[in-house]
């Protein structure tokens, strides 16, 4: 009974010193927000969208939901967007409240867009470069987050008839503290259609 | 009323394997593809011996095979495409009324817009992807 009581202590305190050695676990530090690659991202994930096929009996292939699903993957379930209409016919923007409303919208451009090309714009400063720098502005958000800004060049041909059209446009996505998109405006007004001269 | 429900039964089962039948008998679009190829190619060949019945009946399938393609992308939201394969078998069919009047210079002369056609789609539904090629919609 002794030598039991003495190796229960013996552990008990081998136990505690090794607690003790142990390094404490510092929290996983939260990667630091860069603007400029978010906006690439962004831009990425919306030109993959056309990054499918149709199999050879007629269907949709398996690579349309993964491409939307990596575009939706980046909006909270309450994001907010405001995006240039579909319809013709329609003035002004579409305003779209919850993810499932953005995926609708995102899975139309997947569906009736091809040869998506939406370019981050460059631009040329005074040093002499002749490159440019893509700008992504970025400011803090007063209730938590960052919001960021950049131009973009949008370019894409319609699935239906290969009509390719072009515009200067706008980018503004706030992020939350979670890291996701909960607004996104994206403006592209002057659309021109591309016709071979 | 026993003898009514047995004919209406009757008529439905006909329907269903009718189509049954109809959605077998659909062939893929690498099948259709790889038939045209063959066919063109033999065309091309009858053509140029002055095979004018081997040519013609190379010219009328591959006029049904173009509308086969035509089916296949119909339902896809292509119009390009159905355009494409529409032309080809406007073409096809000059073919084979080229080399019925036996005039064989407008037959080698429509035979070659067949394949404008073939390159349009191409160049716009047809990707490589490492692995053979994939349909672009």
């Amino acid at each position: 009974m002794r030598k039991f009581i003495v190796l229960a202590l013996i552990m008990l305190f081998g136990a505690s010193a090794f607690q003790a050695q142990a390094p404490q676990q510092a929290p996983p530090a939260k990667p630091a927000f860069e603007p400029l690659k978010v906006a690439e991202d962004w831009v990425k994930r919306l030109n993959a969208l056309d990054d499918w096929y149709i199999t050879v009996d007629g269907k949709e292939s398996p690579e349309l939901k993964q491409v939307v699903d990596s575009m939706m993957e980046l909006y909270a379930p309450d994001v907010l967007a405001e995006v240039p209409p579909h319809d013709p016919d329609q003035m002004g923007p579409v305003m779209l409240r919850g993810s499932a409303n953005v995926r609708k919208w995102v899975e139309r451009i997947a569906t009736t867009r091809v040869r998506l090309l939406y370019l981050n714009k460059r631009q040329t400063g005074e040093r002499g470069e002749f490159e440019g720098e893509r700008l992504v502005y970025s400011t803090p958000l007063p209730w938590g987050g960052v919001g960021i800004a950049f131009q973009v060049l949008a370019t894409y041909s319609l699935r239906e008839d290969r009509r390719r059209f072009t515009a200067p446009g706008i980018v503004i996505l706030q992020f939350g503290e979670d890291g996701k998109i909960h607004r996104l405006r994206l403006f592209e007004p002057e659309l021109t259609q591309v016709v071979p001269l | 009323m026993k003898r009514q429900f047995v004919l209406v039964s009757m008529v439905i089962a006909v329907l269903l394997a009718g189509a049954t039948l109809w959605a077998q008998q659909r062939r893929t679009h690498d099948l259709i593809m790889k038939d045209v190829q063959a066919t063109y190619a033999n065309l091309k060949k009858n053509l140029d011996a002055n095979n004018t019945a081997a040519a013609v009946e190379d010219a009328t399938k591959l006029e049904g095979l173009f509308k086969e393609t035509e089916g296949f992308w119909a339902p896809l939201n292509t119009k390009d495409a159905v355009n494409f394969a529409k032309s080809a078998q406007e073409d096809t069919a000059a073919v084979v009324a080229a080399v019925k009047a036996n005039d064989m210079k407008k037959a080698q002369e429509t035979y070659t817009t067949v394949r404008n056609n073939c390159a349009g789609c191409h160049f716009s539904h047809r990707e490589e992807s490492g692995k053979g090629f994939s349909i672009k919609p």
